[in-house]
């Protein structure tokens, strides 16, 4: 057939296939389903008449985890289609998703290793660059630092946190998703004693009402919110309810928009629990049955101190509808429809949030405050009410939470802090007793401070090797914690990365990476699900995998005498066998591919997952379906069974028999939730009549993240090339700007001129401005302030102090600004 | 905004259109898409069309569609990348 003529058959078949599926849905009266989770995927696929072969593979960009079909031919990725076949998205994408294959062909691939000399990179060899990566290692093992992100593999994750903790005896490793989830992490922890959502996407599909908590999905997660909107398109009743602090996308889908001053969010959420008790319609028995009551510590910590019931009560009392309607300029009847629907026991209600709550100097707060508010109304449990966190990065869950790639965890949960957390994985990883370091590493902000220090003024870390992120731009202000690097002789800088960016600008070893499904992988998406790709196409010149990088640098350093590099029984650290039992040099490029190394690691990494009911499946299982959420559970005829709800009996095979509910990891091992009381306090920096705008930050749909894939995508690209200021049509009045000009945005760490876009993509109220992140040529994260919670050391990006000036004018005022 | 090289090659896109169920409204509205230049439907029943669109700059007339008040929601499930272009380095 044709080839034009086969893909316009294709791309029908498609769509028809999508309506078809709803059709059905609305003929049974139910939601529609996708192929069940544990259906068989096709076994490798071969090519089709037009010699396209099509694979799958989990989207490259954010968390929401959907599948896409990859068509390859002749080498290249030539198209992408949304898979029917996931449970996640239904064969929808979002134009990000369905440009996905772009990002692979821009012409400016980093394509060889190259090493800075007298201020310029040259071209040097893989060889060298792993030998000079060892020798920096060796002369200060306690000095480097490795940097990730949730866009690692989970092999590449493990490998990493490997090296580093059970080989180099360092836990200065971090992921980038400390600046995107570490509040969510300690919201959960501190509520639940585990991590991650109990809920799922299912719940998106059951609730009556879903309340955006300063979150906006209809941009960051577009096929989470079609699936929601596509509701309403089959007839269904559901509420959208925007807590905001900025018009958006969402926003105009909404019933109700509420909009707050930026950080009285928790004012607010206190405010629904004290009407609550209040009006009397908080949940006496799911409280009785399932919940205990937390405060603050002073200093604060993770699991703070109990308080009684009473207690609670009594805090709340100064949240009355007036108060928090001062503090957070939310109207009082607004206030009561929130308390009332959480009142009302025949809705469900889901809350989602990203960002918003998390990038918040008081972000562990908020977490709990909105699960404690889910928990004493009792809208917990059932499908469709639940209180879920979304991720912004594709494996922030898999990667960073449950291999935990952070400075103070291990693998399954442990910590570094604990004696026999150190024990339980120093004995699957076959170490000598007390080879784990048991002081937490630095977290990122702190990091990269040290690394931005001389090291005679404190700066102890010399030496990051930076994988799969781009810090230079992601930081927050990067005067401090990014740009101070320059000039300081001593500290070195690795970036593994696919295209330069302004992290290899300040670089002094770049190494060319291997990208998507260049390579294999396993990502961990935001509802707990573990999804397996295989490597489709070849990458370019001598980029290569990031995991390979890993073993490398870990052989040279057992090749320079490391001797953590070996176990306790003298064997190297990755030491892995063919079906035969003989070692397979995976170090070595031209072996590396002798054995399915990811598996491996995977395999390896698996043992660590049953030690808090996290158990992923065998991967050999994954790469048979599109994912399964942990717990996946062996059944007794061998087949693997997933869990969509967990803490749920009706789900979770881990729940006691006739408990209904149980929280089996609970904080206060009795298997219940904590509901805290944590106060309203005002943000670090507000605005004043220096600077008396509110600057927030974010992120646009087009673009992903810093932009470094998606602006190499010319139809991306072309729909947004630049960032841009967003403000109230008033102030910009006020100040004689007009839609187009350019204005200096200044905070009190830096200054950045950015055209004004005004009542374009979103508007911000009065006072308040926004600028994206994913500009390279506009670098916000210049003016943004490293003020971070106190618990999971999250810096706040949506909030910070500003002034606004035309080109050439003087900076505006506060009087000017209200006038 | 559009890309010199883009217009070179076309690219194949498949959509779900979600109509208004207004009849004169949809009616009108399946008469407007029908005049676009290589926009193919079917109608599948509900009020979701099947489209596969065959274009140069399919985002712009995908953008295009927000002009038809007939329509309530665009879904693109499928899109060609045959012939990557290669682009410069962004501006950096």
């Amino acid at each position: 057939m044709e080839r034009r003529l086969f893909l316009k058959t294709t791309a029908l078949a498609a769509a028809t296939a999508v309506i078809a599926q709803r059709l059905a849905a609305n003929e049974g009266g139910a939601a529609p389903a996708g192929v069940p989770a544990g259906a068989p995927a096709p076994s490798r696929p071969e090519a089709g008449p037009d010699g396209i072969r099509w694979d799958k593979a989990p989207c490259r960009f954010c968390g929401t985890g959907c599948t896409v079909r990859v068509g390859v031919k002749d080498g290249r990725v030539v198209a992408i289609q949304g898979d029917q076949l996931a449970d996640v998205n239904k064969g929808l994408l979002c134009m990000k998703g369905y440009h996905v294959g772009g990002i692979l062909y821009g012409r400016d691939r980093l394509t060889t290793p190259q090493l800075r000399r007298n201020g310029k990179l040259e071209d040097i060899s893989w060889e060298e660059a792993i030998d000079v990566i060892a020798r920096r290692i060796m002369r200060n093992p306690a000095g480097f630092g490795f940097y990730g992100s949730g866009q690692w593999t989970i092999p590449e994750g493990y490998a990493a946190q490997k090296l580093m903790k059970a080989g180099l005896s360092n836990n200065h490793i971090e992921p980038n998703a400390r600046l995107c989830m570490a509040s969510a992490v300690t919201g959960y922890l501190s509520v639940y004693g585990v991590d991650e959502p109990a809920g799922c996407y299912e719940d998106l599909d059951a609730a009556d009402v879903i309340i955006l908590w300063g979150n906006n999905p209809a941009e960051m997660h577009p096929v989470l919110f079609s699936r929601i909107v596509d509701r309403r398109t089959r007839g269904q009743k559901v509420t959208i309810i925007d807590l905001g602090t900025r018009r958006t996308r969402s926003t105009e889908y909404a019933d109700h928009y509420i909009e707050f001053r930026p950080q009285s969010d928790l004012a607010i959420a206190n405010g629904i629990a004290h009407l609550l008790l209040a009006k009397g319609t908080w949940d006496r028995d799911f409280v009785a049955k399932h919940c205990n009551f937390r405060k603050d510590t002073a200093p604060v910590s993770l699991n703070g101190q109990a308080m009684t019931f009473d207690e609670y009560k009594a805090a709340l009392a100064e949240y009355t509808p007036e108060k928090v309607s001062a503090i957070s300029g939310v109207s009082v009847e607004k206030l009561h429809l929130l308390a009332e629907l959480f009142g009302r026991r025949d809705l469900r209600i889901t809350s989602l949030w990203c960002m918003g709550m998390n990038q918040h100097t008081r972000g562990t707060a908020i977490n709990r405050l909105v699960h404690g508010v889910h928990l004493l109304s009792g809208h917990w449990g059932r499908p469709g009410d639940a209180p879920t966190s979304l991720t912004g990065q594709p494996s922030a869950c898999g990667t960073a939470r449950e291999v935990g790639t952070m400075c103070h965890f291990l693998p399954g949960g442990r910590l570094v802090a604990k004696p026999e957390h150190r024990r339980d994985c120093e004995q699957l990883w076959n170490l000598p007793e007390g080879r784990i370091n048991p002081k937490p590493g630095h977290h990122t902000v702190e990091l990269w401070t040290r690394f931005c220090t001389p090291t005679g003024k404190g700066g102890d870390i010399d030496t990051i090797l930076v994988q799969v992120t781009n810090p230079g731009q992601t930081m927050p202000n990067l005067g401090k914690t990014f740009n101070a690097k320059k000039g300081l002789e001593d500290k070195f800088l690795i970036v593994s990365d696919v295209y330069p960016s302004a992290t290899t600008a300040l670089a002094d070893l770049v190494l060319p990476a291997a990208l998507w499904v260049e390579k294999n992988g396993v990502y961990g998406n935001s509802e707990r699900r573990t999804q397996q790709w295989f490597k489709q196409v070849q990458p370019p010149g001598q980029a290569r995998n990031d995991v390979w990088m890993t073993l490398a640098i870990a052989r040279r350093l057992y090749e320079l005498g490391h001797p953590g590099m070996k176990d306790r029984d003298g064997r190297f650290l990755f030491s892995f066998n063919d079906a035969h039992g003989h070692e397979v040099p995976v170090w070595d490029w031209e072996h590396f591919e002798d054995i399915n190394t990811d598996r491996a690691l995977f395999e390896e990494y698996r043992r660590f997952t049953f030690m808090k009911h996290k158990n992923v499946a065998p991967y050999d299982e994954l790469a048979r379906v599109r994912g399964l959420r942990w717990p996946v559970v062996e059944q007794a005829d061998g087949s693997f069974r997933e869990t969509p709800f967990r803490f749920m009996e009706f789900s979770d095979p881990y729940v006691r028999k006739g408990a209904g509910i149980q929280f089996y990891h609970s904080v206060t091992n009795d298997d219940r939730a904590l509901i805290w009381f944590n106060p309203y306090e005002a943000a670090p920096e507000e605005p004043d009549t220096e600077y008396p705008f509110w600057l927030c930050t974010g992120r646009v749909i087009e673009h992903w993240h810093t932009g470094t894939m998606t602006m190499r995508v010319p139809q991306l690209r072309n729909s947004m090339p630049n960032a841009y200021v967003e403000l109230h049509p008033e102030d910009a009045a006020a100040a004689g700007i007009r839609p187009g000009d350019t204005v200096v945005v200044e905070t009190r760490r830096g200054k950045l001129e950015l055209p004004v876009w005004i009542d374009g993509r979103g508007r911000p109220p009065r006072g308040s401005l926004f600028v994206p992140f994913f500009d390279q040529n506009f670098l916000v994260n210049q003016l943004t302030l490293e003020a971070h919670c106190p618990i999971s050391k999250q810096p706040d990006y949506k909030k910070c102090a500003a002034r606004i000036s035309r080109r050439g004018a003087v900076a505006q005022t506060r009087t000017e600004a209200r006038t | 905004m559009q890309d010199p090289a883009a217009a070179a090659c076309t690219r194949i896109s498949s959509l779900v259109l979600t109509l208004t169920e207004e009849p004169a409204l949809r009616a009108l509205t399946l008469k407007e898409l029908a005049r676009i230049p290589g926009l193919e439907l079917e109608e599948r029943g509900g009020p979701w069309v099947a489209a596969v669109l065959d274009s140069a700059d399919p985002e712009a007339v995908i953008d295009g569609f927000g002009r038809l008040p007939g329509i309530r929601f665009v879904e693109v499930i499928f899109v060609e990348v045959t012939e990557p272009r290669l682009l410069e380095t962004p501006n950096h």
